[in-house]
């Protein structure tokens, strides 16, 4: 019983581990959307993102971040892709595993400190090695507003649904502040449900303790027996 | 109207089959913890409600609140004229915005009656608009804490363990969409209250045979048909198992017909009433706010076709478990549950509706190794399933698994049930209840297909969840089998929370 207790204590502290979470602060809006086509060998997608809008700014608070937006066809996909961020003179690559991905998902890329978020940067999406019928897409939006992408090196109207964001650590000391203290206050009503679930647990665990009546009983049987 | 009469395979031994909640002195702890659950539950929710769901991120709360407005005001909202309030049309699309018409006036008016006093009293204690639509919230989270107290008790009473009645009840409650409705104003969580404390009454009925339990639970189907007509699809069967089950009796015909009429119209005089105002009114017993609009042009499809070519049940049941957000600034916004909770409420439910077909071993093997094994086996094949394949995959596992077990419960449990034997009566019924009102559910928006997925909403099910619940809690009715249940459903409220946090929070702008 303790150490169900006790298991639940740490499931229920696991939510206060630091994690990391993505604030979007603006972004391509959806309209239209196209897949860019299977990112298989020799796909590439390369898009220069016009980046004037100044609500992004680097502070100690967070990193920017590039969020795009992958589909899987519903599908479980296959093999490897690359994404590649540059902003002159800099340039970083990411190797993304397709089976990681989820459908529709905003997968986020943080260039780290070398990263000008108010300034261009180019996007590119190159195919590795998976094969046609297991690779994953990534979307294409009408809305322009970021730049347009070029596609096999034919130019498109459409550009890349990107989502600028934040990447946060979540401390504890934040999380209390979420809502005024509603996260608190509802993982304190878990922790107590929880609690109060399992102590009933403790007592069925236990033989009930019998009543005055049943004890007399008891003792009139033996009673009976010894004469 | 209080003696007790039996049918006549009936006997006496058999009314303490389901009577758990008379026994030893701890049913008060019992009840006392069911009583803490639910009360942690509305302090959650309450807090949820005043600091977490931003205004109009529940569905229709809008329209809910502007019927709610009416009422407090004075006018009765007339379906094709009541329009939304002045200043939830300025709180919802901005200043200077059109006043749309309110749809929510197609629904019967208990939920909304109960909750204008709430309003007033807001008004005049001087709360302002944020504050007052918030208070009215208050309701909502009241009665889904009654929805999980009554099902715990429901279930209890049923299965016999009360570790199985609160597990069930917590369960529920963990679920993202119970607390998000209970959240925002809406009629769902009263319906859930009424569906829940109904099934109790219902099975108090089948254990003992007082009339007085069987008007209560007809009073109660009552109250749910004018709360919203969707529980008229519970009403119906239930009201149906209760008159042969009176044809039954051990009573004169004249006394049975007459009990039948009497517990008819305790059950359907008020929705008759209400139909009747709708065929005055627009010359349709059943007006909804379909009317308000052009008719669309409706597509002939096959059911097998609807079912397989739309994710119909599918996102039925993404939606039951959580569709959070609706229309906060005035286009629609939802943000629909994926990833590892998902896949732990799928995994969960897929695993109790593999145990349905294996009652009877599992059983016999409450305390063997074997049971282990047959667990462990099930519990891997659910693990498997539910975290290697795509979630549509899964959903299309668990509602098939669904199904399966509630017509493998209502087959298993015919016989027994016709013989008399209570809790077989209470197993067929949740099954026959369940199948009836999902047949209504999907023969209705089936018939309305326009082309698109509309509607398929998991909450509307939520008058006969607890009939759902019972079918797939029964096979975890041994002390062990509870007892595990129990476990997992406690740990089902860290995943409910850890979906608020990694998901609802970002979704609703609340992390910084």
């Amino acid at each position: 019983m303790r150490t169900l207790v006790a298991i639940f204590l740490l499931v229920c502290l696991s939510l206060w581990v630091p994690a990391r979470h993505y604030v979007p602060v603006y972004g391509t809006a959806l309209r239209a959307p196209q897949p860019a086509g299977e990112i298989t060998a020799p796909f590439r997608l390369r898009q220069l993102v016009h980046n004037s809008n100044s609500a992004m700014k680097v502070s100690a608070d967070g990193e920017a971040c590039i969020g795009l937006r992958f589909a899987t066809y519903q599908r479980q996909t296959e093999g490897q892709f690359a994404v590649t961020w540059q902003q002159v003179p800099f340039t970083k690559r990411w190797l993304v595993d397709a089976r990681s991905l989820a459908d529709n998902q905003y997968r986020y890329f943080c260039p780290t400190e070398p990263f000008k978020p108010t300034q261009d940067f180019s996007i590119i999406v190159e195919g590795k090695d998976s094969a046609a019928g297991s690779a994953a897409t990534v979307w294409l939006t009408t809305d322009g507003s970021l730049g347009h992408a070029v596609v096999n090196g034919k130019a498109l109207e459409l550009g890349l649904n990107i989502l600028m964001a934040r990447e946060i650590r979540m401390t504890p000391v934040k999380l209390i502040r979420v809502d005024r203290g509603a996260f608190l206050i509802g993982w304190l009503c878990t922790l107590l449900t929880g609690l109060a679930a399992l102590s009933w647990l403790r007592q069925t665990e236990r033989p009930e303790l019998a009543t005055d009546e049943e004890t007399r009983a008891v003792q009139v049987n033996k009673a009976d027996r010894t004469i | 109207m209080e003696e007790r009469m039996l049918p006549s395979a009936y006997s006496p031994e058999s009314a303490d089959q389901m009577a758990p909640l008379s026994g030893p002195a701890s049913r008060w702890r019992w009840m006392s913890i069911v009583l803490i659950m639910g009360g942690l539950f509305f302090v959650k929710a309450t807090v949820f409600a005043w600091m977490v769901t931003p205004l109009w991120d529940t569905p229709d709360e809008t329209g809910h609140y502007s019927y709610i407005e009416s009422l407090a005001d004075g006018h009765y909202p007339v379906l094709g004229k009541a329009m939304m309030g002045a200043d939830v049309t300025r709180s919802w699309l901005g200043e200077g915005a059109k006043q749309r018409l309110n749809w929510i006036a197609q629904h019967p008016p208990l939920y909304y009656l109960l909750d204008t006093p709430v309003l007033l009293t807001a008004r005049a204690i001087g709360l302002d608009f944020d504050q007052q639509v918030r208070s009215t919230r208050i309701l909502s989270a009241l009665f889904g804490a009654g929805a999980l107290i009554g099902l715990a008790i429901f279930v209890t009473r049923v299965t016999k363990s009360r570790e199985l009645g609160l597990a069930a009840a917590i369960f529920v409650g963990a679920t993202p969409m119970f607390l998000h409705l209970s959240s925002g104003v809406t009629h769902d969580t009263l319906l859930a209250c009424l569906g829940a404390w109904s099934a109790e009454r219902y099975s108090q009925w089948v254990a003992r045979r007082d009339a007085k339990y069987a008007y209560a639970c007809a009073a109660l189907l009552a109250l749910g048909c004018i709360t919203k007509i969707t529980a008229l699809a519970l009403a119906v069967p239930l009201m149906a198992l209760i008159s042969l089950e009176t044809l039954r009796l051990d009573m004169c015909w004249r006394r049975r017909f007459l009990r039948i009429a009497a517990l008819g119209l305790v059950a359907f005089l008020p929705i008759t009433i209400w139909m009747i105002y709708n065929f005055l009114s627009f010359g349709n017993p059943l007006a909804n706010s379909s009317m308000l609009g052009p008719r669309p042009t409706l597509v002939s499809i096959g059911s097998w076709d609807f079912m397989s070519l739309q994710p119909f049940w599918q996102h039925t049941f993404f939606n039951y478990v959580g569709l959070i957000g609706w229309a906060h600034d005035g286009t629609l916004r939802w943000l629909q549950i994926s990833g590892a909770p998902l896949r732990f409420f799928m995994g969960t439910i897929l695993l109790t509706c593999l145990l349905v077909p294996l009652d009877s071993v599992l059983q016999k093997w409450n305390s063997s190794r074997r049971l282990f094994f047959l667990l462990a086996a099930a519990l891997a094949l659910a693990i498997y399933i539910s975290h290697t394949q795509l979630k549509l995959t899964v959903a299309t596992w668990t509602c098939m698994g669904i199904a399966v077990a509630m017509i493998w419960s209502g087959a298993e449990h015919i016989r027994r049930a016709w013989r008399g034997d209570v809790q077989s009566l209470m197993l067929f019924s949740a099954s026959a209840c369940a199948i009836f009102f999902s047949y209504l559910y999907f023969s209705h928006l089936w018939h309305g297909y326009a082309g698109k997925l509309q509607a398929s909403h998991g909450r509307y099910m939520y008058p006969v969840l607890p009939f759902f619940v019972l079918v797939l809690a029964w096979p975890w009715r041994s002390p062990r089998l509870a007892r595990a249940g129990l476990i997992g459903a406690v740990l089902s409220m860290v995943v409910c929370d850890s979906y608020y946090l990694h998901q609802v929070f970002k979704f609703y702008g609340q992390i910084h």
